[in-house]
């Protein structure tokens, strides 16, 4: 069986995957990355990746895991490597006030993990065994973030009901 | 909100999330800069290899190979003397136009083991002008060479040099090579200048 050329691949698959970039962050610059290293890493491994029985359920759970290792890259830099002259203010070539849906404000409250857990589950309809294995946890941990998740969504569409 | 509202808003928001199709193209790209990358490190490590098999079957055989060849020594630590080449975030092309904030600080190895500058309070992620190399000395300190193989400084070395940050989103396809080296920074030092070594480092011996 010939291999799949990445390009017809990437094409077809990047806008389900910038999908789930998009829930996954709270900036498209950054969800835009994400996409961009994930698809970076796919071409490197598409011999392999090509032959799976389900390449894009595959690539849904490296850019899960890509959006976790990104995340902790970021908070680790932040917190301890800011260089003089760097602006106090990140720039994501995003205006400075952002229209955003009251699904993107729920969202962007949540942890990382919880919320790809909620994409997975909700968007993607993984199932607990699918997160597990994609997330590198255990079904027990995919069910607590879940339902962590839950509570917190409820609780801000509650907050912004009451104004 | 219940599980199927969640669903239902999701889907709803996903749907508003837009694809760049050249994604494709730069994901390649840079794939086989990488490709590249490694396979010069691959290529530099075969005569190495060779060489130190070379060694080992002329000790077996009595060592004499190397009395009579006068190259006995070949192998004796010439893995730690070759030039290893160092993941580095470089410029693809020079500059149209200048930027002329400047840089200085100390060059160093940062703990993802890219070359950076460290300024006395943090790394400075840099972007180093196009064709920009790094490498291992002979005295195992890292060698910033310039487009033209010129050495730029050295590991250590106090260094000066004109450019400007720039946010990394604004760089799309502009840089090449490791970007782990911008240290999950969202914006990069881009190196415009010649590096002026303010003060070499001092090296033993």
């Amino acid at each position: 069986m010939s291999t799949p050329p990445f390009e017809h691949w990437a094409h077809r698959a990047g806008p389900g995957l910038r999908r789930i970039a998009g829930l996954l962050c709270d900036h498209a610059a950054d969800a835009d990355d994400l996409v961009q290293e994930t698809l970076v890493k796919v071409y490197l491994r598409w011999s392999r990746i090509s032959r799976l029985e389900n390449p894009d359920a595959y690539v849904r759970a490296m850019l899960a895991n890509q959006h976790l290792s990104m995340r902790r890259s970021q908070s680790r830099d932040r917190r301890g490597r800011r260089w003089p002259g760097a602006p106090a203010e990140v720039s994501h070539g995003e205006p400075a006030v952002v229209e955003r849906s009251a699904l993107a404000d729920a969202l962007a409250g949540l942890g990382a993990r919880q919320r790809a857990v909620v994409v997975l589950r909700y968007y993607c309809d993984l199932s607990d065994e699918q997160i597990a294995d994609a997330l590198g946890c255990s079904q027990r941990t995919v069910r607590s973030q879940a339902s962590r998740a839950l509570a917190r969504l409820r609780t801000t569409a509650a907050a912004e009901e009451l104004g | 909100m219940d599980e199927q509202a969640l669903r239902e808003a999701l889907r709803s928001e996903a749907a508003e999330q837009p694809f760049d199709p050249g994604a494709v193209g730069r994901a390649v790209e840079r794939g086989r800069a990488h490709r590249r990358r490694r396979r010069t490190a691959l290529v530099a490590a075969v005569p190495v290899v060779a060489l130190a098999a070379g060694g080992m079957t002329a000790a077996l055989s009595g060592g004499r190979l190397g009395a009579e060849t006068g190259e006995a020594p070949v192998a004796r630590g010439v893995g730690s003397s070759l030039p290893r080449p160092l993941p580095l975030l470089t410029q693809r092309a020079q500059p149209e136009a200048m930027m002329l904030a400047n840089a200085s600080g100390t060059v160093t190895v940062a703990e993802n083991g890219c070359l950076s500058l460290f300024t006395g309070s943090g790394f400075m992620p840099v972007a180093w002008a196009a064709g920009s190399t790094a490498v291992t000395g002979d005295d195992g300190r890292i060698v910033l060479y310039d487009a033209g193989g010129r050495r730029q400084a050295a590991e250590g070395d106090e260094v000066q040099f004109a450019g400007g940050y720039q946010a990394l989103t604004s760089l799309s396809g502009e840089l090449v090579g490791a970007v782990e080296c911008a240290l999950g920074e969202t914006s990069v030092f881009l190196a415009q200048g010649p590096v002026e070594v303010l003060r070499a480092a001092q090296t033993a011996g």
